[in-house]
């Protein structure tokens, strides 16, 4: 007798492991697990958030200057879109998950990978016109201010765009290699992701780096001020 | 129907009590978000004075935010225990502007050496 044959012969979900009173339970503690796991990603995204609001209180004329001039809004508006359509398209996978379609299932989740290779795309364009302008803080930073700004205070700006873009940019390649794990244990049919837990998993994690994002884009592509 | 009567494979489609979020409902959001994203950027180009500006553009990002915490994660209508560990993170971040208590305060009494 197999073991899945076991659990259903005395009323067990086949998945649902010994140590859980029923699936309710059990579903309950993967989400809360893995909520935990969110509230450390908060707290550590949370730092930089702080750092950039003490920053920007004491330099509000660079950041504005050099936001308003060096980021460009269609580009940021273009990547939230992009990020809220994967965001969609990874809430219909588990969606399809819960249904066990796994057909539907690995084409959301396909299209999901599709839009984060589209977000790293833009943000590349947009990394290298900087590198080229000298903009990456370090010994070639280079920032000319029509303000007669301190070059030293643009440094802080662009610290903090890199960091802040950059984690959140390393957070999404995170995000696509567990995609393809996902996507290829699924295709191949492993009992490990039968049940849709582990896509619902990843499905929070994906929609916490789109939040990430829905912060950086007004604050660093909208800052106030005369265009 | 006992739930052992259930064949293996119906029984992996059963999703364990999870609630189901209609495709409507995620959607709906969707859209939502998208007309949040271009109320925001057109809030971007009107002067509100910089503290109006600001205030607007944080308060739709948390709008933003809490639909999709509510909606795409699926915590409204999950359980307590999961509400409480979704909040926690998001509410005490807030604490640590609490050292804006020093940053905004340092020039009101003048220093030697702090200048």
């Amino acid at each position: 007798m197999s073991v899945e044959a076991a659990h259903d012969a005395h009323g067990h979900h086949p998945v649902q492991y010994h140590q859980f009173e029923d699936m309710e339970q059990q579903n309950e503690t993967y989400i809360v697990g893995m909520w935990s796991f969110l509230v450390t990603e908060i707290m550590f995204f949370g730092g930089l958030f702080l750092a950039y609001s003490i920053f920007r209180m004491n330099n509000q004329a660079i950041f504005t200057e050099a936001g308003h001039r060096y980021l460009e809004v269609d580009k940021g508006a273009f990547n939230t879109v992009v990020l809220l359509t994967s965001s969609l398209s990874m809430a219909m996978c588990v969606y399809y998950a819960q249904k066990a379609d796994r057909v539907k299932q690995l084409l959301c989740l396909g299209f999901t990978l599709l839009c984060s290779f589209v977000f790293l795309g833009v943000k590349a364009m947009e990394w290298s016109k900087e590198f080229a302008e000298h903009h990456l803080p370090g010994a070639n930073f280079a920032y000319v201010s029509d303000a007669h700004l301190s070059t030293a205070k643009a440094q802080i700006f662009f610290c903090l765009y890199f960091a802040m873009t950059g984690l959140h940019a390393i957070h999404v390649i995170v995000g696509i290699l567990l995609m393809v794990v996902l996507g290829v244990l699924i295709a191949a049919r492993r009992p490990g992701v039968k049940y849709y837990m582990p896509v619902e998993m990843f499905g929070l994690y994906w929609h916490f780096v789109d939040i990430v994002w829905i912060f950086l884009f007004p604050l660093f592509y909208l800052i106030p001020g005369k265009r | 129907m006992e739930h052992g009567s259930h064949s293996s494979e119906i029984a992996y489609t059963d999703s364990g009590a999870a609630h189901i979020t209609p495709p409507s409902t995620y959607f709906k959001t969707y859209v939502i978000l998208l007309v949040l994203m271009v109320a925001t950027i057109a809030a971007t180009f009107r002067d509100f004075g910089t503290v109006g500006n600001n205030a607007i553009a944080m308060a739709i990002a948390t709008t933003k935010a809490t639909l999709v915490v509510a909606y795409f994660m699926q915590v409204k209508g999950s359980s307590r225990l999961t509400i409480m560990w979704a909040l926690i993170g998001f509410v005490t971040l807030p604490f640590m502007w609490a050292t804006m208590v020093d940053y905004l305060t340092r020039d009101w009494i003048p220093h030697i050496g702090w200048q």
